[in-house]
């Protein structure tokens, strides 16, 4: 039971790391100044 | 201590898992609409907001609104044509789909700080095979022309299209793409992580996984117009309504007088340029003085413009509000300005596409140097439909028979 929760918890822990890191790659696609249109 | 908490085989195995996820969720959303009740890309969904939409995203609102057999119609341009000024009940685009009936089907595309045609010629290229029906529309101004790749808000969005093939773009486009400016080394270093950017999403389409979740769900970027407007920046986009206030005539013209000095550098600035490059020959025709600019123009239409997309093209010249330019410029460069227009339509016509404008726009129509109120767009609304039904007949779409009805 113990073994089966450390594998559980080692792979949820993964997949939330891989969700950071595909979020991360949208996070460093956006310009990093801001857009700001001047006219209104 | 960690290796004892986790099984790193396992912890792989999940950040494999977990990632190739997320890109696989982002190609499905990428494939529908996810937008409810488009109305435009008002500034919480474009750059002005952080959200960063893709071509495929608007590819999927006109597959998912258009049926096959309507002719399809979209609009591009910049802020004008976006409609900044006009409220999304008094939109100049509602007011053309109106004028042009159930036959067609108008998809505002335009995106303020993009310069025209915008890249939504790009989604309207990618969608000529399966609208053969089509029309693109965008403002112009003089020979205010750019290509997508030399526009900084919106770039990546030539990028997004190559990489993920969105559209088979011809060797003159790609040309055109790879011209940056000279040696300026910021432009090359952002159109170079642009490509990187883009090229990566191509594979794991982060951008429109993370562009729907901010749409539905939960926004992560902070966005000067949220703050602006004390709305969290958490908030889905699709909950976040941006109107456009209309002000009285003489609350515009106030406006404009506090804001001389900005006004009167840029008309005296467009004027000393519409000086520089139009003149007159003896017998009081205009022509192009200065070659350089005009064959450099030229140039820009062929790269900007898609080849297949010229004769279905109407480019509608909004002039500079009058009250600017009879308050800031001296008869001679009045006359210029009509000489540019004139010179600039000649070209765009010689390329194959449709030039369009009214001579009857009055300060009252305006909001500011070029935006329009919506009685200014109003009167665009009437002049694109008239000029739209008229390239529908010679284009033979009034003729065809529908070819489906999905």
């Amino acid at each position: 039971m113990k073994r089966f929760l450390k594998i559980a918890l080692s792979f949820l822990a993964g997949v939330l790391l891989g969700i950071f890191i595909h979020y991360v790659l949208y996070r460093v696609s956006l310009p990093v100044e801001p857009f700001i249109y001047a006219s209104f | 201590m960690m290796r004892s908490l986790l099984k790193p085989r396992w912890f792989f195995a999940g950040v494999a898992v977990g990632f190739t996820l997320c890109a696989v969720l982002g190609r499905v959303v990428s494939r529908h609409n996810f937008y409810t009740n488009f109305v435009r890309f008002n500034p919480f969904i474009n750059a002005s907001g952080a959200y960063y939409p893709t071509i495929e995203q608007m590819r999927q609102i006109v597959l998912a609104q258009c049926p096959r057999d309507r002719i399809l119609v979209i609009i591009g341009g910049d802020s004008i044509f976006h409609g900044c000024g006009q409220p999304d009940s008094e939109l100049w685009t509602k007011s053309l789909q109106e004028k042009l009936g159930d036959r067609y089907r108008v998809f505002n595309f335009a995106l303020p700080g993009s310069p025209s045609p915008g890249p939504s010629i790009l989604a309207a290229q990618s969608l000529t095979a399966i609208y053969p029906r089509m029309l693109f529309c965008c403002n112009i101004m003089g020979d205010n022309l750019k290509v997508l790749n030399n526009d900084p808000a919106y770039r990546y969005l030539f990028w997004d299209a190559y990489y993920k093939k969105t559209v088979q773009m011809s060797p003159p486009q790609l040309a055109g793409a790879c011209l940056t400016r000279g040696n300026d080394k910021a432009t090359n270093e952002a159109i170079l992580t642009a490509r990187a950017s883009c090229l990566l999403d191509s594979w794991f389409y982060f951008r429109d996984l993370w562009d729907f979740i901010g749409y539905r769900y939960l926004f992560t970027v902070w966005n000067i117009v949220g703050s602006q407007r004390g709305i969290s920046m958490f908030r889905p986009r699709m909950n976040c309504k941006y109107e456009y206030t209309v002000q009285t005539p003489a609350e515009r013209l106030g406006n404009w007088l506090s804001k001389e000095a900005h006004y009167s550098n840029f008309t005296r600035g467009q004027g000393a340029y519409f000086d520089r490059i139009v003149g007159k020959d003896p017998e009081g025709h205009w022509i192009e003085k200065d070659r350089n600019v005009w064959e450099a123009f030229g140039r820009t239409i062929q790269l900007a413009i898609p080849a297949e997309l010229r004769e279905r093209t109407l480019l509608v010249h909004i002039p500079i509000n009058p009250w600017l330019t009879r308050r800031f410029l001296s008869a001679k460069t009045q006359e210029s300005l009509l000489g540019v227009e004139e010179l600039a339509a000649k070209r765009f016509e010689a390329s194959g596409c449709t030039v369009a404008r009214r001579d009857d726009m009055k300060q009252e129509d305006y909001w500011d140097n070029g935006h329009l109120v919506p009685q200014g767009g109003e009167k665009v609304a009437e002049l694109a439909a008239t000029w739209m039904r008229e390239m529908s007949a010679r284009l033979g779409y009034l003729n065809a028979e529908p070819a489906s009805n999905q």
